[in-house]
C-alpha cells in the first residue's frame, strides 16, 4: 500500500515537473545547411540563449544541419521554423513552396568564401577561375595542364546534396557537371584532410577550415579569400515562411543575428559579415 | 553413516497440472506466445518488402518523364553536340600527358626547375600547348548557348507544372469553402488575414483577429479573394510548345559547321607548330605522330558527327520499359545537375562488385584455411582460443572498422607503397588513401568471421564415420582432411563462403567511409591497378543521399531502385547458398 503511495506522488511530481519544462521553455527548430548549422548558428544561438536566460526566459534550440535541400523543405513542410541555406532556393523550390501555399523569403546573415586548397606541397601559388573548372569538370586531368609539374589531379568535393556543391557548380565551374573522376567527401574536414595528405589533391571548402595543417589556400583570379573582389562568394541565409507570423522568440532570434552581437559572432567562426 | 536423502520416486520429472488463464492453460498460452512472434517477424519483413516495391515504383514513371522532356527540350541534342566538345577535351588531354611526359623525362634527365620552366613555357611550346587549348573556345561557347537555351525551355516547362499544380490546390480549395459545411481552420484565418492585409477595400468592419466570428459573407470573401489570386497566378504561365521552341536549339547549322571548319584550320596549325619545338626524345616525337594521328580521325569524323544531329529526332518516343534500361545499363550517376539528372545503376553496381571480389579474395582464404585448421588440425586449447577469438571480430562495430580505415590503414598502405624498394608491385605508389582496395581488405576482416563460423559448422557437421573409415584404410590425417572431409563439406563451405559475400556486399558504414566515393565505373584497364581506384557503392551512395532527397522526387525513387537491386542480389546470394546445401551436399547418399 505505501510503495503505491509513494509511486503515485512521484508520478504526479514527475508529470508537474513536466509541464511546468514545456511552459517554462520555448523551442526553435532550425533545420538546414551544415555550412551554417555547423558553427556558426549554434554559437549565435548559444549567445541568444545567454542573453535570454538573463531576462529569466528559457530558450532551447533544436539545430538539424543536413544540407540546404533540407533547409528548403522543412519550410515547406513547416517542421522548421527557422531554415538555413548556403545557397539560392532553386526556381523549382520556390515554385514547389508556392504550390503549398508557402512564400519563401530569404534574409542574408553572412557571407562565405569558397575556399580552393591544395597540398602544401604544389608550387602552384594562384589559380584561375578557368584554371579551376577545368580541373572540376575533368576537362584537365593531370597538373601538366596548368602548370610546370605533374601528377595526376585528385580533386575532392562535397556531396551532392551540400549546399557548397551546389553553390561551387554556379560560380567556379559557369554550371557545368562535375567530371566523373571527382571524388565526393562526406565534409569539409574530410576534404581538408584528404587534401592535406595527398600532394596531388586539390579540394574546396568553406574558411572555417582553412587553417587545416598541411594545406594552402590559393587566391582565385588574384584575390584572396577575404576581399571583396573575390570571386568565390556566396550570401548565407536564413529561410523563414513569410506568409505565417514567426513567433516573437523566432523573430528575435533572427534580429540577434543580424545585430552587432551577432554578426561579431560570425566573424570569429571565419565568415564575412554583411555589413 | 547419513540417512539417504528422501527421493519420492512416485512424483513425475514434469508436472502435469496444468493453470488456466481465461479459459487457456499455460502450454498452449506459451505455444500461442512463439507463434506470435514468429507472425510478426514475417509480418514486418513483408511490409519492409513491400515499402521498398512501393517507394521504388514510381521511379520508371517518373524517369520516363524526365527523359521524354530531355528529348522533347533539345537537351539530348545539346548532348549531341557536346560529344564533338568532349573529342575535343579528349585531344586535349592527350595533348597534356605529352606534355606531363615531357616535363618528367626533363625532370629525370637533371634539368632543374628554372630548366623545366624555361622549356614548357618558351613561346613555342606555348604555342602549342596553350594555343591548342584555347583554340576550342569558340565551340565551348556554341555549345553553351545552345545548352542554355535547352536548360531554359526546360525549366520553363516544369515551372508551369508547378503553377498548374497551384492553380488545381487553389481550385480544391475555394470549393471546399463554397461547400455549407466548412468551417474556418486556423491556417485559413491566417491566410485570410493575410489578404486582406494586402486588399484593406475587400472587407469593411472591425479588425479581424483569432476571435472574430467568421460569417458567410466572410466565407466569400475569402473564396473570391483566393480566385483572385489563383487567376493571378495563372497569368503568370507562359505556355511553352516545345516543337517551335526547338528551333532556337536547333538553328544556327550553318553557323556550327563554320566554327567546326575555322576550329580545324585551327587545330592545324596549331598541331604543325609540334614540329618547331625539339623534345630531344624519341619517346614524345612518337607519342606526337600519334597525336597528329589522332586529330586526323578527329577532323574526318566531323561529316559523321553532322549527319548524326541532322538525324536527331525530337519526336521519336521514349518507352516505359527504355528508361529502366536507362537505369539499369546507365554510365552515370549525376544528381543535382542543371542539364540533366542521370541514374545509371552501372558505376555503383560495379563498385559494389569490384570491393566484394577483393574482399571475398582476402575473406576466403583466411577464413576456410581457419576453419579447416581449426576443426581439424588444431588441438584442443588452440580452438578453445582460436575460435571465439575470429569470432569476435564480428562484435567490433563497423563504424570502427570504418573509422580505423580512413586513419590508419589507408594512410599507412599509402606511405607503404611510397617505399623506393617496394616500387615494383603493379599499382605502387597509390595516390589515395580512399580506395577499393582499403574498403575491400577491410569488408574481408568483416566477412571472416561470417565463412570461418559456418564453414566450420559445415565441417563438423560431415559424420565421425568418414574420418574413421577414412583412417582405417590407412590414410593419414591430413590425407583424411584433404580428400575426405573438405571434399565432403564443399557444398557448405561455398554456401559459407555466399553468404559471406552477402554480408560484404549489403555493408554500408565502411565502404562509405573508405571507398572513395568516385562515381565512375572502374577502369578495368589498368589490371591490376583497378584495385586502388576509388568507387562508390550501392548501399554508399543510398547511405550518402538518402537523407537529403525531397521525399517522392526522381532521385528519392532512384534511391529505392538502387535498394531493390540491393535486395535482390541480397536475395539471389542467399537462394543460391541454401539451393548449394541441398543439391550437392554428399552426406546421406
Amino acid at each position: 500500500m505505501k510503495t503505491k503511495t509513494i509511486l503515485r506522488t512521484l508520478t504526479a511530481a514527475a508529470a508537474f515537473a513536466f509541464v511546468a519544462q514545456v511552459s517554462a521553455t520555448e523551442t526553435i527548430v532550425i533545420k538546414g545547411s551544415d555550412t551554417l548549422g555547423a558553427k556558426m548558428v549554434p554559437q549565435i544561438a548559444e549567445a541568444f540563449k545567454a542573453q535570454k536566460a538573463k531576462a529569466g526566459i528559457e530558450v532551447a534550440f533544436e539545430i538539424a544541419a543536413e544540407g540546404s535541400s533540407t533547409g528548403v523543405a522543412s519550410v515547406i513542410d513547416g517542421t522548421a521554423e527557422i531554415g538555413m541555406s548556403s545557397r539560392d532556393p532553386k526556381a523549382k523550390e520556390v515554385a514547389k513552396a508556392k504550390a503549398n501555399g508557402i512564400d519563401m523569403q530569404t534574409i542574408t546573415v553572412a557571407k562565405d568564401g569558397i575556399a580552393i586548397i591544395v597540398n602544401e606541397s604544389n608550387p602552384l601559388t594562384a589559380i584561375s577561375l578557368e584554371e579551376i573548372e577545368l580541373i572540376f569538370s575533368g576537362d584537365a586531368t593531370d597538373w601538366s595542364a596548368i602548370a610546370a609539374q605533374t601528377g595526376s589531379i585528385s580533386a575532392y568535393t562535397r556531396n551532392t546534396s551540400s549546399g557548397t556543391y551546389a553553390v561551387f557548380q554556379k560560380l567556379g565551374m559557369s554550371s557545368r557537371d562535375y567530371g566523373s573522376d571527382t571524388q565526393k567527401m562526406a565534409g569539409n574536414e574530410q576534404i581538408a584532410s584528404e587534401v592535406a595528405k595527398n600532394p596531388n589533391g586539390i579540394g574546396y571548402v568553406g574558411l572555417a577550415y582553412i587553417n587545416t595543417p598541411g594545406v594552402k589556400v590559393l587566391p582565385v583570379n588574384g584575390a584572396a579569400p577575404d576581399s571583396a573582389a573575390y570571386p568565390l562568394a556566396r550570401p548565407l541565409y536564413y529561410l523563414v515562411n513569410n506568409g505565417k507570423a514567426l513567433t516573437p522568440l523566432a523573430d528575435e532570434f533572427i534580429k540577434f543575428s543580424l545585430s552587432a552581437e551577432g554578426q561579431e559572432i560570425v566573424k570569429r567562426v571565419h565568415f564575412l559579415p554583411i555589413k | 553413516m547419513a540417512a539417504k536423502p528422501k527421493t519420492d520416486h512416485n512424483k513425475p520429472a514434469f508436472s502435469k497440472r496444468r493453470a488456466l488463464f481465461l479459459g487457456q492453460d499455460s502450454d498452449s498460452i506459451i505455444k500461442a506466445f512463439f507463434g506470435s512472434n514468429a507472425m510478426v517477424a514475417i509480418v514486418i519483413l513483408a511490409l519492409i518488402t513491400i515499402f521498398l516495391f512501393k517507394e521504388g515504383a514510381g521511379f520508371a514513371g517518373l524517369y520516363h518523364k524526365s527523359l521524354e522532356e530531355y528529348r522533347l527540350s533539345g537537351l539530348e541534342y545539346v548532348d549531341v553536340l557536346k560529344e564533338k566538345r568532349e573529342g575535343y577535351t579528349e585531344l586535349t588531354r592527350y595533348l597534356n600527358d605529352v606534355k606531363s611526359d615531357w616535363i618528367n623525362e626533363l625532370k629525370d634527365s637533371g634539368a632543374s626547375q628554372a630548366e623545366i620552366n624555361k622549356a614548357v613555357f618558351s613561346p613555342e611550346s606555348k604555342a602549342l600547348f596553350f594555343g591548342y587549348m584555347r583554340a576550342g573556345s569558340d565551340l565551348k561557347k556554341f555549345v553553351k548557348t545552345k545548352m542554355d537555351v535547352a536548360i531554359e525551355i526546360r525549366d520553363q516547362h516544369t515551372t508551369n507544372e508547378n503553377l498548374r499544380e497551384t492553380i488545381a490546390n487553389y481550385t480544391k480549395r475555394i470549393a471546399q469553402i463554397q461547400s455549407d459545411r466548412y468551417e474556418f481552420s486556423p491556417e485559413d484565418r491566417a491566410k485570410y488575414i493575410l489578404l486582406l492585409r494586402d486588399n484593406p477595400d475587400a472587407r469593411t468592419g472591425a479588425e479581424i483577429t483569432d476571435e472574430t466570428v467568421l460569417d458567410q459573407k466572410d466565407r466569400e470573401q475569402f473564396a473570391a479573394l483566393l480566385q483572385a489570386e489563383s487567376e493571378q497566378t495563372e497569368g503568370t504561365i507562359q505556355p511553352v510548345d516545345f516543337y517551335t521552341a526547338i528551333e532556337d536549339v536547333t538553328s544556327e547549322q550553318a553557323r556550327y559547321a563554320e566554327i567546326l571548319n575555322e576550329l580545324e584550320a585551327k587545330l592545324t596549325t596549331v598541331v604543325a607548330s609540334a614540329d618547331a619545338i625539339n623534345f630531344n626524345s624519341a619517346d614524345i616525337d612518337g607519342r606526337i605522330t600519334t597525336f597528329k594521328k589522332l586529330n586526323a580521325s578527329y577532323f574526318a569524323g566531323i561529316e559523321k558527327h553532322k549527319a548524326k544531329l541532322a538525324d536527331w529526332d525530337q519526336k521519336a518516343s521514349v518507352t516505359l520499359f527504355q528508361s529502366l534500361g536507362a537505369f539499369l545499363t546507365g554510365k552515370d550517376w549525376i544528381t543535382a545537375s542543371d542539364q540533366q539528372d542521370w541514374y545509371g545503376l552501372l558505376p555503383l553496381l560495379t563498385g559494389s562488385l569490384l570491393i566484394s571480389g577483393i574482399a571475398l579474395i582476402f575473406a576466403i582464404p583466411f577464413g576456410v584455411g581457419a576453419a579447416i585448421y581449426v576443426n581439424q588440425i588444431a588441438g584442443h586449447a588452440e580452438r578453445n582460443f582460436i575460435k571465439p577469438y575470429v569470432e569476435f571480430i564480428s562484435a567490433i562495430p563497423s563504424v570502427v572498422i570504418g573509422f580505423f580505415g580512413v586513419v590508419v590503414f589507408g594512410e599507412a598502405i599509402r606511405l607503404l607503397s611510397q617505399l623506393e624498394f617496394l616500387q615494383w608491385v603493379p599499382f605502387f605508389p597509390v595516390q589515395e588513401r580512399l580506395n577499393a582496395f582499403t574498403a575491400g581488405c577491410l569488408l574481408a576482416l568483416m566477412a571472416i568471421p561470417t565463412i570461418f563460423t559456418l564453414a566450420e559448422d559445415a565441417i563438423n557437421n560431415i559424420p565421425r564415420h568418414f574420418k574413421e573409415a577414412s583412417l582405417a584404410m590407412g590414410a593419414t590425417p591430413l590425407q583424411t582432411t584433404m580428400r575426405v572431409i573438405v571434399p565432403t563439406a564443399l557444398s557448405g563451405i561455398i554456401s559459407a563462403i555466399m553468404l559471406g559475400f552477402g554480408r560484404v556486399i549489403g555493408e554500408t558504414m565502411v565502404v562509405l567511409l573508405c571507398a572513395g566515393n568516385r562515381i565512375k565505373i572502374p577502369d578495368f584497364t589498368e589490371g591490376v591497378g583497378v584495385f586502388v581506384e576509388p568507387v562508390h557503392t550501392m548501399t554508399g551512395i543510398i547511405a550518402q543521399e538518402m537523407g537529403e532527397v525531397v521525399q517522392g522526387s526522381l532521385h528519392y525513387r532512384a534511391l529505392f531502385m538502387v535498394g531493390i537491386v540491393l535486395f535482390f542480389v541480397s536475395l539471389l546470394i542467399n537462394f543460391s547458398a541454401q539451393w548449394i546445401v541441398k543439391r550437392y551436399s554428399k552426406l546421406g547418399d
